[in-house]
C-alpha cells in the first residue's frame, strides 16, 4: 500500500503504533516565524497562546493578587 | 465486513471516557471564549492529542487483524487515553478558574468599597471569602490529590462544581456593572459638590478676614 510505503520511508520503522508523540515545545517566536510558511491553528499562528512557563507565572500572579 | 466489538470492561471504559470528554470540551470552549484576547492553552490540546493516539491504538487493535492482541492491550490503552483526558479536564478547569478570578478582580478593582457594598451586597460577606478562602483551598487540595495513574471522576466533578460556583459569581459581578457605574457617578458628583462647598466656605472666610482686618485697622 502506498501509505504504508511512505510511512516506512518517513520514519524507518515498521510499527509506529506504540511510539508516543514527542513533547511539543511551545515557543511563540518560532511559531510566528513558521506561521508564514505553514498552515495550522489560527490562534497558535498568531501567537495567541500561553507557554507553560507563562501560564504558571500568570496563575501564580492571579492567585497572589488580593481581590478588592 | 466484520463487526467491531468491545468487551464489557472496554465498553464501560469507553462510556466513562465519553462522559468525561463531553464536559471537558464544554469547559475548553468556554475558557477560549472568556480568555483575554481568546488566548488558548496548547497543553490541553496536547493532552487531547495523546488521548486520541491511545484511542486509535485501541481501534487499530480491533480493525487491523495483524494487530490483534488479546493480552489486555485495548484495556491498557483505554486507561491511558482516559488518563490524558483526565489531565486535559484538570488543566481546562484550572484555566477557567484562573480566568474567572482575574476577570472578577479586573471588573471590581475599578470601583470603591462602598460602591461594591451597595451594588453587590453579598460580595464581602459571601463571595470574597469563598473566592479567597474556601474555593482556592479546595482546588489546591484536589490538585494535590490528583493521580493521573488512578483517575478519580468524583474529584473532577467536585472541581467542576467549584468552577461553576465561580462562574455564577462572575455573572453576578457582570450583572451588577450598571449599578456599580451609577454608584460611581453619584460618588464623583457628591465629591464635586463637597469640593465646591469647601471652596465657597474658604472664600467666605478669607473675605470675612479681609473685612475684619479693614474694620479693625
Amino acid at each position: 500500500m502506498e501509505l504504508e510505503r511512505i510511512k516506512k520511508e518517513l520514519y524507518g520503522v515498521d510499527d509506529i503504533w506504540d511510539i508516543d508523540f514527542g513533547e511539543p515545545r511551545f515557543d511563540r517566536d518560532l511559531t510566528l516565524e513558521f506561521n508564514s510558511k505553514h498552515r495550522g491553528s489560527i490562534r497558535m499562528g498568531m501567537g495567541l497562546f500561553y507557554t507553560p512557563e507563562e501560564w504558571e507565572e500568570i496563575r501564580t500572579k492571579v492567585l497572589q493578587t488580593p481581590l478588592p | 465486513m466484520q463487526q467491531i466489538s468491545f468487551s464489557d470492561e472496554e465498553s464501560a471504559k469507553l462510556r466513562e471516557m465519553v462522559t468525561l470528554y463531553d464536559p471537558t470540551k464544554a469547559v475548553i470552549l468556554f475558557a477560549e471564549e472568556i480568555s483575554p484576547r481568546n488566548i488558548t492553552l496548547p497543553q490541553i490540546m496536547k493532552e487531547l492529542r495523546d488521548a486520541l493516539d491511545h484511542l486509535m491504538r485501541v481501534v487499530a487493535d480491533k480493525v487491523v487483524p495483524e494487530r490483534r492482541d488479546d493480552s489486555g492491550y485495548g484495556g491498557k490503552n483505554l486507561d491511558k487515553a482516559f488518563g490524558h483526558l483526565y489531565r486535559a479536564a484538570y488543566d481546562a478547569l484550572d484555566w477557567v478558574s484562573i480566568i474567572l478570578r482575574a476577570r472578577i478582580d479586573t471588573q471590581l478593582s475599578k470601583y470603591s468599597t462602598s460602591a461594591i457594598e451597595a451594588s453587590l451586597p453579598d460580595y464581602y460577606p459571601v463571595i470574597k471569602p469563598r473566592l479567597e478562602g474556601f474555593i482556592p483551598e479546595k482546588i489546591a487540595q484536589i490538585r494535590a490529590n490528583k493521580d493521573i495513574g488512578a483517575p478519580d471522576p468524583q474529584s473532577i466533578q467536585e472541581y467542576a462544581g467549584l468552577v461553576k460556583e465561580m462562574k455564577d459569581y462572575w455573572q453576578k459581578v457582570v450583572a451588577a456593572e450598571p449599578s456599580l457605574i451609577d454608584y460611581a457617578k453619584k460618588e464623583t458628583g457628591g465629591k464635586r459638590k463637597e469640593r465646591i462647598i469647601i471652596g465657597l466656605i474658604t472664600a467666605a472666610c478669607v473675605a470675612l478676614g479681609v473685612l475684619l482686618t479693614k474694620i479693625l485697622s
